[in-house]
């Protein structure tokens, strides 16, 4: 990969100096042979003056050619080796200049080839790991003689679980792949939207002992429903994941001038300030939920509302809250 | 054979254990790398099956390095989801001695334990240990004693598979628990003199002329040829 890289940067500055010195070798012949042009013409004009001023003393034509001659060679010879001096120069600075181009033109692409790199590593892990649990469990099963019916049971029961995973995770992942084309937008009320939204996710906050709190301001925004009720849950769902027992929830929509401000903030666990920036990146996971294995999720819920977003014309953000608990979301949309 | 394998995964960790105590291994489980490297570092261990991946300070990598540094040789097969070239190549420079990558087969698995593990002398295509006239089939599981086929129970084909991996060495009941039976297996010297008692009944008690499993009095036990 590296490797790669470097002949490309190489080749690259090659090529550019191969020009560069094309270039400068044209312009050299074209000033050389202008510039001696204006020698020949300069020394014979000397040459002329030089009589007139001198017109008394008689000098042999044939000598006064030959020294002119000589001069006009010694002048040649001078630019030609400046030149020479200057092209080299020129050929040298611009090799260096080239080597530094060439790098930064590929950067770019250096940086896709590797998030491409690690989003197929990545999507190999998440994809390949419960396909290993579904073969080994039904492999060392298969061994087994005395199998049970029981034992097929848990089996059967275990196995859908990673089908269920597998088939979320594709869902996500063609989502993500799709070019979102939103439907429709509406005028709709907020209010009644986040009502409806946070009905069902109250109930999965009571049962894990979490609080979710509410404060949505009465206001109509022109957007497109679905989209933004998804974009909601992704976000609802992340906090309910990832916050801990006993923290809170709070999801707050307020109007800031023309925009519409969405928070969405837990008091949980939180994640380091240096991961922030890569927390809306496909399949990344933070180490806390790595760790914890009862967590279900494979890292695409926050890319999907990133991709969400974009396509409602807002931006979305993550910070840390206040003394370093939990994560705040913050998006901004146009109401109109 | 006692096995260490430090696997996060909950579902792989608990089919593999299964899967491979059904083989007769002896298999303790780390569920992360921490404990994954503790216990390599300080496990009497015949091999290690190591997860690439793992939560907590310590990765695969991280725990083969730490092993090697330390000069401890156990083999170490190095299992993961990630197959790109580079990833295989970091892991066996890091000093695992064979990569697998997921999902893969269980019948591989236990192919490339039966390697790792295999002893330097014992190179032949066979699955098998001899000592004098004494073989064990690793496949079949079960005890030859000239063209005499013995079948042995799983904990009793551990027990000679350990016997006959270190011929002619006295072993004390404490290094037969270490390595027979996994760490959560509370084991009394006593069940190993039972055990040792059971096998002696089907390798050495209907052959009067030749032992095999001797008892050091004071010490434990040892596999040695005695002619009577």
């Amino acid at each position: 990969m590296n490797r790669i890289f470097s002949s490309a940067i190489m080749r690259l500055t090659v090529l550019y100096v191969i020009v560069l010195a094309c270039v400068c070798l044209l312009f050299s012949s074209f000033i050389y042979a202008l510039a001696s042009n204006e020698i020949e013409q300069t020394s014979r004009r000397q040459v002329v003056g030089f009589r007139g001023a001198l017109g008394r003393f008689i000098i042999d034509e044939v000598e006064s050619e030959e020294l002119r001659k000589i001069e006009a060679n010694e002048a040649r010879a001078r630019l030609k080796s400046k030149l020479l001096l200057g092209n080299l120069a020129v050929i040298g600075i611009g090799a260096l200049l080239s080597f530094r181009f060439a790098k930064k033109t590929l950067a770019p692409v250096e940086d896709s080839l590797r998030a491409q790199e690690r989003f197929t590593s990545d999507a190999s892990h998440e994809l390949r790991t419960p396909l290993a649990s579904m073969r080994t469990e039904i492999e060392v099963a298969l061994r087994d003689k005395k199998l049970s019916a029981n034992d097929a049971r848990e089996l059967l029961a275990s196995n859908l679980e990673e089908v269920l995973t597998l088939q979320s995770m594709t869902d996500n992942l063609l989502s993500l792949a799709r070019n979102r084309e939103l439907g429709d937008k509406k005028l709709i009320e907020l209010d009644r939207l986040m009502a409806k939204l946070v009905k069902k996710h109250q109930q999965r906050a009571k049962k894990q002992s979490m609080k979710l709190v509410v404060d949505v301001e009465k206001i109509k925004v022109y957007t497109n429903a679905n989209a933004l009720s998804q974009l909601i849950s992704i976000l609802l769902d992340n906090s309910l994941k990832y916050a801990g027992k006993e923290s809170t929830i709070q999801l707050a929509a307020r109007k800031v001038g023309d925009r519409l401000h969405v928070n969405v903030s837990d008091d949980g666990v939180g994640i380091p300030v240096a991961e922030l920036g890569s927390i809306f990146d496909r399949f990344y996971k933070s180490d806390v939920s790595r760790t914890n294995s009862r967590i279900k999720g494979h890292g695409l819920g926050l890319s999907i509302a990133k991709q969400l977003t974009d396509a409602l014309g807002g931006t979305i953000r993550a910070d840390l809250a206040r003394k370093n608990k939990g994560i705040v979301f913050t998006i901004e949309l146009p109401l109109l | 054979m006692r096995l260490l394998l430090v696997e996060d995964e909950y579902k792989i960790a608990n089919a593999l254990a299964r899967g491979l105590s059904s083989e007769g291994y002896a298999v303790d489980i780390a569920r992360n790398g921490d404990d994954g490297l503790a216990a390599a570092l300080n496990d009497p261990l015949d091999l290690v099956v190591l997860d690439r991946m793992l939560p907590g300070g310590y990765d695969g990598i991280a725990i083969v390095r730490q092993m090697r540094e330390q000069n401890i040789m156990t083999p170490v097969l190095m299992l993961t989801a990630k197959d790109a070239v580079s990833d295989r190549v970091a892991g066996l420079d890091a000093g695992a001695d064979d990569y697998l990558v997921k999902p893969f087969a269980f019948e591989e698995l236990l192919a490339r334990i039966r390697v790792l593990t295999r002893s330097s002398d014992q190179k032949e295509s066979t699955p098998e240990l001899r000592y004098g006239g004494l073989t064990l089939d690793l496949k079949s599981k079960t005890a030859l004693r000239g063209l005499d086929r013995i079948d042995l129970s799983l904990k009793e084909f551990t027990l000679l598979d350990y016997l006959m991996r270190n011929p002619e060495i006295v072993l004390s009941k404490q290094q037969i628990i270490e390595h027979v039976w996994n760490y959560d297996a509370d084991i009394l010297p006593n069940t190993v003199e039972a055990f040792i008692a059971m096998l002696r009944n089907k390798i050495d008690k209907p052959y009067p002329d030749e032992s095999y499993l001797q008892t050091v009095r004071g010490f434990g036990y040892k596999l040695e040829r005695q002619v009577k």
